[in-house]
């Protein structure tokens, strides 16, 4: 029964509810291959840390699921048949290639094609000869909208999007050179991808163990990083460690009571503080601090040559500059140290390494992938979603609210909801300094807004909504579940309304990219232009919920 | 490791947003970096703007080189124009949250977000 289930929840995958061709999108940060660092898909994320300018759209498939090869004779089989030669360039078949001589500005080889306006197309070449190759994607046959330039041997590809229903690809080069193209491909990437193309608006793809963050210390395998206070003393890296690796560290005093900690205010309760420790030269005093303020207890008596992990009696955190960390009181002792833990309660858990704030993971355990919107600037958009063939819609989000400060903007599609028909947002929170969530949803006839409150940050949550524009009231036009199980809410605005949902682009993060900016996470959001049955609809909460780090 | 350690924080005073902006654009960031609107006491108009991300070093480096007077060349812009605006330019490195760096130097210089009225209607 229990495996039965777990295949179940497993096998569920949120493109079923897209099977139809139900309009809409899905983003999964999990999937690391459908996010890239820039908003055209030059550099691909690999890591937490790494900004997100790109995520695609799964709902259809995303890469996997791409369009009809437009370019004709893009291998140059036997000839350079369905290219143009513009300009006073040469461009002739080369041994399966074609060979780009350019002698102006202006020279290129382009080929016309059959585009959509707004959609995402993925171009790739590779470059066989010449080092200064330039490749656009253009409206015209000219050299203009570059998406590659000065680039050498090599194989390249970018997910750029069409301005026109007729695009241009144009090879080029960068210099009066001569350039070898070959294996030219542009195909359409489906789905209502989001991007963000300032560098600074770029959220951070990020993840954390599926037990939640207990580390409280940052860079735990970087003892030489700036988190670390060093006085009188020096940190030493590639140390042997337990595990038979060189991944622990010496810390040796030179001078009176050398050491090494971390100082972290805003704690509260009781602190349980953990470390890898064993005595690598001298007698003398060793003391940890004790996770309260600067208070210390001495550990020479049970330190020893051999690795151990040791913890201090328990310390009450005094919330500011609460210390955590090591003392060698007599210069010239070291000891050897690896893998510090700090976290609340009494007793030390499971180490986890906290390599940055975005990148939290712990042994045999699974990681729970997001995006990190920082509540000041980030934020992404899609090109307009046309919902107007439907006055229903199901959001599912997998959410970590940070903060009740400021109202934040989750999801909003169109620029303003409340003034655009056929739009719905969805706060969190509201209000400033408000412990809640909303919906807001514009029919066009009318507008009706459900807030739900009680929910104190900072909390992680599956919150569904099933939005209907053609409904008698607020209740009928917004039903929120929270968590797997319906809750009601407060009526804030209330109207009969009528009408369907629009085609508008859907901000993600902040209102029009410019205000409300959502502080917290984003695990997973699925947003359906159809309404989705209670069964349905709970196999799709229970997946964001495994993504999300969420039981019910 | 991380190869986006740092935050970084840059606040521009209004009148050299637009600057700030097509400084930001010419070396690859994409337009309206400034985008978060700050005044004194949160009401409009915005008398500075700001943002904030995360960097890799070699940001943080142009940073220090502009602070030791070299200035980027931007298409469209003559080296007084440049100058002009990056001596505006506020900036704090941090190793630090996100929305805990941008609020506590807003804070640090008096500053506070203009935000729109809240969503009640």
């Amino acid at each position: 029964m229990g495996l039965l289930y777990l295949m179940g929840e497993s096998a569920f995958n949120p493109r079923t509810l897209f099977s139809n061709n139900e309009q809409g999108l899905w983003l999964d940060p999990s999937q690391m291959a459908t996010m890239y660092q820039d908003s055209n898909g030059v550099t691909p994320c690999t890591a937490a840390g790494d900004p997100v300018g790109l995520i695609l759209d799964q709902s259809r498939g995303g890469l996997g699921a791409q369009g009809a090869e437009l370019v004709t004779n893009g291998g140059f089989t036997s000839d350079v048949s369905g290219w143009t030669n513009v300009g006073s360039g040469t461009f002739v078949w080369s041994s399966g290639s074609g060979l780009f001589t350019r002698t102006t500005f202006t020279d290129n080889a382009s080929q016309s094609l059959s585009t959509t306006s707004g959609r995402f197309y993925l171009i790739s070449f590779n470059v066989v000869s010449g080092s200064n190759a330039r490749v656009a994607f253009n409206t015209s046959a000219t050299v203009g909208s570059v998406i590659a330039e000065n680039v050498g041997v090599g194989t390249y590809s970018r997910i750029v999007q069409a301005t026109s229903t007729t695009m241009y690809i144009v090879l080029s080069a960068s210099a009066n050179v001569a350039i070898e193209y070959d294996n030219i491909s542009i195909r359409e990437v489906p789905g209502n991808h989001a991007y963000q193309t300032t560098s600074a608006s770029r959220p951070t793809l990020a993840r954390i163990p599926s037990s939640g963050r207990r580390n409280l210390l940052t860079r735990t395998e970087e003892f030489d990083n700036a988190a670390w206070t060093k006085t009188s003393s020096t940190v030493t890296a590639g140390v042997s460690d337990p595990n038979g690796g060189s991944t622990a560290w010496t810390l040796t005093a030179t001078g009176a009571s050398g050491l090494v900690r971390q100082s972290i205010s805003g704690l509260s309760g009781s602190l349980s503080n953990s470390i890898w420790i064993r005595r690598r030269t001298g007698t003398g005093v060793v003391r940890f601090y004790t996770g309260a303020a600067s208070s210390t207890q001495q550990m020479q008596s049970v330190i020893t040559s051999d690795w151990q992990r040791l913890s201090t009696t328990p310390g009450t955190a005094t919330g500011t500059g609460d210390q955590f960390g090591v003392i060698c009181e007599t210069s010239g002792d070291a000891v050897d140290i690896w893998r510090p833990q700090l976290e609340t309660g009494s007793t030390a858990t499971n180490y986890q390494k906290v390599a940055a704030t975005t990148d939290v993971t712990e042994s045999g355990v699974s990681d729970l992938w997001h995006l990190v919107f920082d509540g000041s600037d980030d934020s992404l958009v899609t090109n307009a979603v046309d919902f107007s063939a439907t006055d229903e819609m199901t959001v599912i989000a997998g959410v970590r609210k940070l903060s009740d400060a400021a109202s934040g903007m989750v999801a909003e599609l169109s620029a303003t909801a409340s003034s655009n028909a056929g739009s719905f947002n969805f706060l969190s929170p509201r209000a400033n300094g408000e412990a809640s969530l909303a919906f807001t949803l514009n029919g066009g006839s009318a507008l009706n807004l459900r807030s739900y409150t009680g929910l104190a940050a900072p909390r992680t949550d599956v919150i569904s909504a099933t939005l209907d524009t053609t409904a008698a009231d607020s209740a009928a036009a917004i039903a929120v579940r929270l968590n797997g199980a319906p809750t009601t809410g407060t009526e804030v605005v209330t109207a009969a309304s009528t009408g369907n949902f629009g085609s508008h682009v859907l901000n993600i993060g902040r209102r029009n990219q410019a205000s409300i900016p959502f502080n917290g996470h984003i695990y997973q959001l699925i947003i359906r232009g159809k309404t989705t049955p209670t069964g349905k609809l709970l196999e799709a909460e229970r997946f964001v919920a495994r993504k999300t780090g969420v039981s019910f | 490791m991380n190869d986006w350690p740092y935050s970084v924080v840059l606040l521009i005073p209004a009148a050299s947003q637009a600057a700030g902006n097509q400084i930001a654009a010419g070396i690859g960031h994409g337009p309206f970096n400034f985008s978060v609107a700050l005044s004194e006491n949160g009401s409009e108009p915005a008398t500075w703007y700001g943002c904030r991300s995360q960097a890799q070093q070699s940001f943080i480096d142009l940073l220090t080189a502009v602070g030791e007077g070299q200035l980027p060349s931007i298409e469209g812009m003559n080296p007084r124009e440049i100058g002009a605006a990056l001596m505006q330019l506020q900036a704090d490195v941090a190793i630090e949250d996100g929305y805990t760096h941008f609020e506590r130097v807003i804070a640090e210089r008096g500053l506070m977000r203009v935000e729109p009225e809240q969503e009640t209607e």
